[in-house]
């Protein structure tokens, strides 16, 4: 499924792909880049100060910090949340489906009956009430994102798994006399990582927004920049046009960074898919 | 007898405009334009078709036979499609038509019968809607009317029971029933021209013959023109006025029926022949078959495209395309420098038999280990840098 | 015969599920950390007379069993959903009083979007790979990819700030002194915010589908009948096509029934949603129980309905009750 242009990816992949090199490179680079501290003011230039002011490429928020630092250091957060949950997600979620699919049966009913009832829960309230209740830190960010997560995973991973064991070189290894558990992990499993991890990529764009939502209502902890924090900090200078760029700056970052994830999630899904694939 | 039911009737049986043949088509191409290359599928074809005769498209899988069918239709609507030459219905251009003109032609004039009956009907639609639809649509019928011609429909084509099959969906009727369905479907508006693309392929032996009469009796009956396209001979036999063969997008030979089967004269033709197995034989006798594959259709080679494959096969076929020439009995064309039952094409092959050109000995003995040599020998000369 | 079966087969497995929906709910509250009597008894909670007091007089200190089912008696006989302790209105009268704006708000985004979503997706589709297409496909996924408080803080800057057309807080009733004029101008803003993430998902599924579709025999064999563009598109390519979006059109039921959150807060609209991130806020863990019922009952029921509608669209489906 080839882009004329520039193969699986496509000229907007690539570029895509750039980004996010680019803001995770940033990300984990941070406390080594020349940068402004992201938690000082700079007592020299005005809070809300326009982008290009006093050596701030993209100026000052409402405290007097540096916007172009804590976009940067704000991209970590995101780094961590996608990150945790793309592995917490593929590896529970995935081994649920997995085994699930495999097995069929009374165990995957019953999964999936698990898993679909999970699904009845209005997900972010239960993830407000999850930060809420064990406190607002990184950590059960990432755990509470990641819980409400899993279900998709394992959805998608059964399917996948249901495709791939029908398929002829699973009867062929079974005829074979390969142990169920070898072609689980030898056969079935390589097969399933990858449109999974396509699909991984579509639910760290969900929980990026999430975790932004999540600071956007306030519930991260006052240390973390995040960019949710920044646009919430930004809202209420809205009202004066001047210094709407507090909140407006950081919206674009994350919509071009969630962007680019779902973009490239997209491109991969579309090589990967199950349903596509030539039999 | 109301008024609809005298105008639809009358639809059904006028004759033509004017006389002579009703579709005519000379030098016609269809090419597509993919990013790999020009595909060639269709290159070249040139034949006419009377009311009330049959043309047989014969040919394999990529010879070009659906394409054709679709593309003089006006079926094609992809982006890439390439149009040349021309071809005209009752003295009408359809190449380069608007789709509209094209349209107002489907379903009134001329329409199709489709490969697999399963996928040809929309599967969440009632039957009797999907063929009083086109009812309502071209003559204006009102419901009950139409309901009233779509039974009949059903009885002319051997449904028993039409009442209770007008509202049920295309999964709750057999195979052949659905392939009658989609006949009367496409037969529901009185066309002149009909085109079956391998109207039975995917049923049943037992089926095959009972819907290849019904087309036949249907034609015959509403003194239609149709172009029968198969890949299989036998189908074809008894059935058609005139066979065309195609291979790899050309006419590689077109005769009358009897013609062909009593005088072959392209080599391609004659392997077809032979690769039909015959009650006659003996018990185990190996079925023949035609070592290789067809070209490539985005660069066909630059002499006869069958000579990789063909067991008469000389210097000059490779270089050289041959034309179509005609053979003694009139209207019999043919296109081969070394043909079948002539004295140049047996020194052909008895000269290849004898260096053992392994096309050759394929054919004459179905050596299938002969048969496989001649596709390697394909691949390798269409890669001769070996980057596959 | 068969369909009765189905159905009452469906119905007991929607019991079964709405029961353990409720267990995991009242189960909720007992895992997280923090206990109401805490929030109860606020500045008194140290003192261990007034905590026993308390929990023998709430009932927490019987079997955890017997709490579930007096809590069941309590929900399906009583109706009783529990209260707000701060304010002391059961959830009951708090749930009434937001639904109507809930409910308002994803009536009216999934019918706008569904509106906009099927036309544009039939038309992208039609005109697959086309400029037309690349353009609506290319906004879809822009506005999926744009979070609902980012395109919240961009619309309330356009039109609250700079227009002064739409509210940029604050709900109206119909009931109330605006009338209808009013109540549509307070809800345009978070109708439009929620209504762009569905018509873009929405659009991108049908367009999906409806290509594929697009591609099948009997499209083209209706095509050869000489039928009209869009009688084929309506009537022939249309229903096959819309199962993944009747999923989705489904489940968005369902999860917006939760009204949305952010829209709701962003807006200062009552709703429950709201009330669900306040009562969590504000540690108030009957209230947050009772309306997680509510939520995923409703969920559950509507997944229901959504199923039962499948037989109708799709009559291969009626037979063998998949």
């Amino acid at each position: 499924m080839s882009d004329k242009r520039g193969g699986v990816l496509g000229l907007a992949g690539w570029l895509s792909m750039v980004w996010l090199v680019l803001v995770a490179g940033g990300a984990l680079l941070a406390p080594y880049l020349p940068l402004d501290d992201p938690s000082r003011s700079d007592f020299l230039v005005p809070a809300n100060a326009s982008p290009g002011t006093g050596g701030h490429l993209l100026g000052t928020e409402q405290n007097g910090y540096d916007i172009f630092s804590r976009l940067i250091h704000g991209g970590r957060v995101s780094l961590v949340v996608a990150f945790g949950v793309l592995a917490i997600g593929m590896v529970v979620g995935g081994s649920i489906g997995l085994v699930a699919g495999f097995l069929r049966g009374r165990t995957e009913t019953v999964l999936m009956a698990v898993v679909d009832i999970f699904l009845a829960f209005p997900a972010l309230i239960l993830l407000i009430a999850i930060v809420a209740f064990l406190g607002a830190d990184l950590k059960n960010v990432v755990l509470g994102i990641s819980l409400v997560s899993i279900p998709a995973f394992a959805r998608i991973a059964r399917a996948t798994t249901l495709t791939f064991s029908r398929r002829e070189f699973v009867v062929a290894a079974e005829a074979a006399g390969a142990s169920r558990w070898r072609i689980l992990v030898r056969e079935i499993l390589p097969n399933v990582v990858l449109p999974l991890l396509a699909f991984g990529l579509l639910v760290v764009a969900i929980a990026i927004v999430a975790e932004g939502s999540l600071a956007f209502l306030g519930l991260t902890s006052q240390e973390t920049i995040s960019w949710g924090g920044m646009i919430n900090g930004g809202r209420r200078a809205l009202q004066q046009e001047d210094i709407a760029h507090t909140s407006m700056i950081p919206a674009g970052m994350m919509f071009l960074t969630v962007l680019a994830v779902n973009f490239l999630g997209d491109r991969f899904r579309a090589a990967f898919d199950v349903k596509d694939a030539a039999l | 007898m109301n008024d609809n039911q005298r105008r639809a009737r009358r639809v059904l049986t006028a004759p033509t405009s004017q006389d002579g043949p009703l579709l005519v088509v000379d030098d016609f191409y269809t090419h597509f334009d993919t990013p790999g290359g020009l595909v060639k599928a269709v290159d070249g074809v040139t034949f006419s078709l009377e009311r009330g005769k049959t043309l047989g498209v014969v040919g394999e899988s990529g010879s070009g036979k659906t394409v054709l069918a679709r593309s003089l239709m006006g079926l094609l609507t992809s982006r890439n499609v390439v149009r040349r030459g021309s071809a005209t219905y009752n003295g009408q251009e359809l190449v380069g038509a608007k789709n509209n003109n094209l349209r107002s032609l489907w379903g009134t004039e001329m329409a199709m019968v489709f490969q697999d009956p399963m996928t040809s009907l929309n599967p969440v639609m009632r039957i009797g809607r999907q063929i009083t639809e086109g009812l309502r649509y071209h003559l204006d019928l009102p419901k009950e009317e139409a309901n009233e011609q779509a039974l009949q429909l059903l009885n002319s084509v051997g449904i028993p029971d039409p009442k209770r099959r007008l509202t049920q969906y295309p999964h709750e009727l057999s195979g052949g029933m659905r392939q009658r369905v989609t006949i009367a479907i496409a037969l529901a508006c009185g066309p002149k021209l009909l085109f079956a693309d391998e109207p039975t392929t995917a049923l049943d032996v037992t089926v095959q013959a009972q819907i290849l009469n019904l087309l036949n009796s249907q034609q015959s009956e509403r003194h239609m023109a149709m172009v029968l396209v198969t890949h299989d001979l036998g189908v074809v036999a008894g059935r058609t006025d005139e066979i065309a063969v195609m291979y790899a997008g050309q006419i590689v030979e077109k005769a009358p029926t009897r013609a062909l089967f009593a005088n072959v004269r392209m080599p391609y033709t004659e392997a077809l022949l032979k690769s039909i197995p015959k009650l006659e034989d003996p018990s185990h006798t190996r079925l023949q078959i035609i070592g290789g594959r067809p070209p490539d259709l985005i660069n066909p080679p630059p002499g006869c495209r069958f000579a990789p494959r063909c067991p008469y096969v000389q210097p000059k076929c490779h270089t050289e395309q041959p034309p179509l020439v005609e053979a003694e009995t009139p209207g019999h064309l043919f296109r081969c420098w070394f043909p079948v039952g002539t004295e140049a094409g047996r020194e052909a092959l008895a000269s290849n038999l004898a260096h053992h050109v392994p096309a050759a000995q394929a054919a004459v003995t179905g050596d299938s280990a002969a048969a496989a040599q001649v596709e390697v020998a394909q691949l390798v000369d269409s890669d001769p840098g070996g980057n596959a | 015969m068969t369909i009765v079966r189905t159905v009452l087969d469906r119905l007991v497995k929607l019991l079964v599920v709405v029961l353990i929906v409720s267990f995991l709910t009242f189960m909720l509250t007992k895992l997280l950390p923090g206990s109401p009597v805490n929030t109860i008894l606020g500045s008194e909670a140290s003192n261990p007379v007034a905590r026993t007091a308390l929990e023998e007089r709430l009932g927490l200190n019987k079997p955890f069993l017997e709490q579930y089912l007096s809590y069941i008696h309590g929900v399906v006989v009583e109706r009783d959903l529990g209260k707000s302790y701060s304010q002391d209105i059961p959830t009951t009268t708090s749930l009434a009083q937001r639904l109507p704006a809930s409910l308002q708000l994803m009536l009216m985004a999934q019918a706008i979007s569904l509106l906009i979503s099927v036309p544009l997706a039939l038309l992208s589709a039609y005109r697959a790979n086309s400029r037309t297409d690349k353009a609506i496909t290319a906004s879809a996924f822009g506005l999926i990819s744009l979070p609902g408080f980012a395109l919240a803080v961009f619309l309330v800057y356009l039109f609250s700030i700079q227009l002064g057309i739409f509210p940029a807080v604050g709900y109206d009733r119909i009931t109330g002194p605006g009338g209808l004029g009013e109540n549509l101008k307070s809800i345009a803003l978070p109708v439009a915010v929620l209504s762009a993430g569905l018509t873009a998902v929405y659009t991108r599924v049908l367009r999906s589908d409806l290509i594929a579709t697009l591609q099948e025999d009997f499209v083209l064999m209706a095509r050869s009948k000489g039928l009209p563009t869009w009688h084929i598109l309506l009537r022939h390519a249309l229903r096959p096509s819309s199962f993944s979006l009747l999923t989705l059109f489904g489940i968005n039921f369902g999860t917006l029934i939760g009204g949305s959150v952010i829209v709701e807060t962003f807006f200062v609209i009552p709703g429950v949603g709201e009330l669900a991130v306040r009562s969590i806020l504000q540690r108030e863990y009957l209230v947050v129980q009772g309306v997680v019922l509510v939520i995923a009952t409703a969920f559950v029921l509507v997944n229901f309905v959504t199923d039962l509608l499948y037989s109708v669209l799709d009559p291969r489906v009626r037979r063998t009750g998949a």
